[in-house]
């Protein structure tokens, strides 16, 4: 089995698990007292916030050892992260504000945890765009791999931006030093989504590496 | 105790808005597979 139809499998079983997790979230998860069913946000929205952050981690490291070894699988799988990484990024930016309007009041805030996040999503649609304006792909690649590592370095930022700045974004309740503050019941739920989003960040991104083989094969032929 | 907030429709919203962007982008790489 080609890599393209592993990835299209992947992805398909990914997407029939999310729909377990619909499920799951909405019909067998108590509701919060104090947020209301607003709070089931959180189920969708931290797994992608994490990928969104894990894929950019993956652009940069792919992007280090692109520079040093100029591997073309490592470009590759460092492009298709970024664009995988930009719809999972699109996802936190749609459902952030979605949960903060009740919560917060506010659609949008510019603390330091929402505007970082808004970076990394530009800095995901400059890297993809970087890829494309430039001619050379080899000159493209390094381009694009100089910017990857620079997002890299956001990600730590990110996500102790909550610590360093006074903001209206909660501190984490899960990724945190101490153990989880979060009930049983909500706690496995909100692993199992963490879980079917790490199978469709691997599917999307085994498509997405298996399509640029193909057009660098059609190029080439 | 306080009542729970009735605010059902902003997580509804936020559950169809993830389903369309994953739908949408997993029909994108197929379509681009299939273009070929």
């Amino acid at each position: 089995m080609s890599l393209l139809h592993k990835g299209r499998w992947l992805t398909l079983v990914g997407l029939a698990l999310l729909a377990g997790v619909y499920m799951r979230a909405l019909a067998f998860t108590p509701v919060e007292r104090l947020q209301g069913p607003a709070q089931k946000i959180y189920y969708l929205h931290v797994p992608a916030a994490i990928w969104a952050e894990m894929a950019m981690v993956l652009v940069g490291l792919a992007s280090v050892f692109y520079l040093f070894l100029k591997d073309p699988r490592l470009d590759r799988f460092a492009a298709a992260s970024a664009e995988v990484g930009t719809v999972f990024a699109a996802i936190v930016l749609t459902t952030g504000p979605l949960w903060g309007k009740p919560i917060w009041g506010t659609w949008w805030t510019w603390d330091a945890r929402l505007t970082s996040t808004l970076l990394l999503f530009f800095l995901y649609i400059g890297y993809l765009l970087l890829r494309d304006a430039v001619r050379d792909p080899a000159l493209g690649a390094r381009y694009a791999a100089v910017l990857g590592i620079c997002g890299m370095f956001l990600v730590p930022f990110i996500h102790l931006s909550v610590y360093l700045f006074r903001t209206l974004h909660p501190q984490p309740i899960v990724l945190k030093p101490s153990a989880p503050s979060l009930p049983g019941s909500m706690l496995e739920t909100w692993l199992f989504s963490l879980g079917v989003f790490t199978l469709l960040y691997v599917g999307f991104v085994s498509q997405r590496y298996a399509l640029s083989l193909l057009r660098e094969h059609e190029d080439h032929a | 105790m306080p009542e729970v907030p009735h605010n059902a429709g902003y997580m509804a919203a936020a559950y169809i808005v993830t389903a369309v962007i994953l739908l949408g982008y997993a029909f994108s790489l197929y379509r681009r597979s299939t273009r070929r």
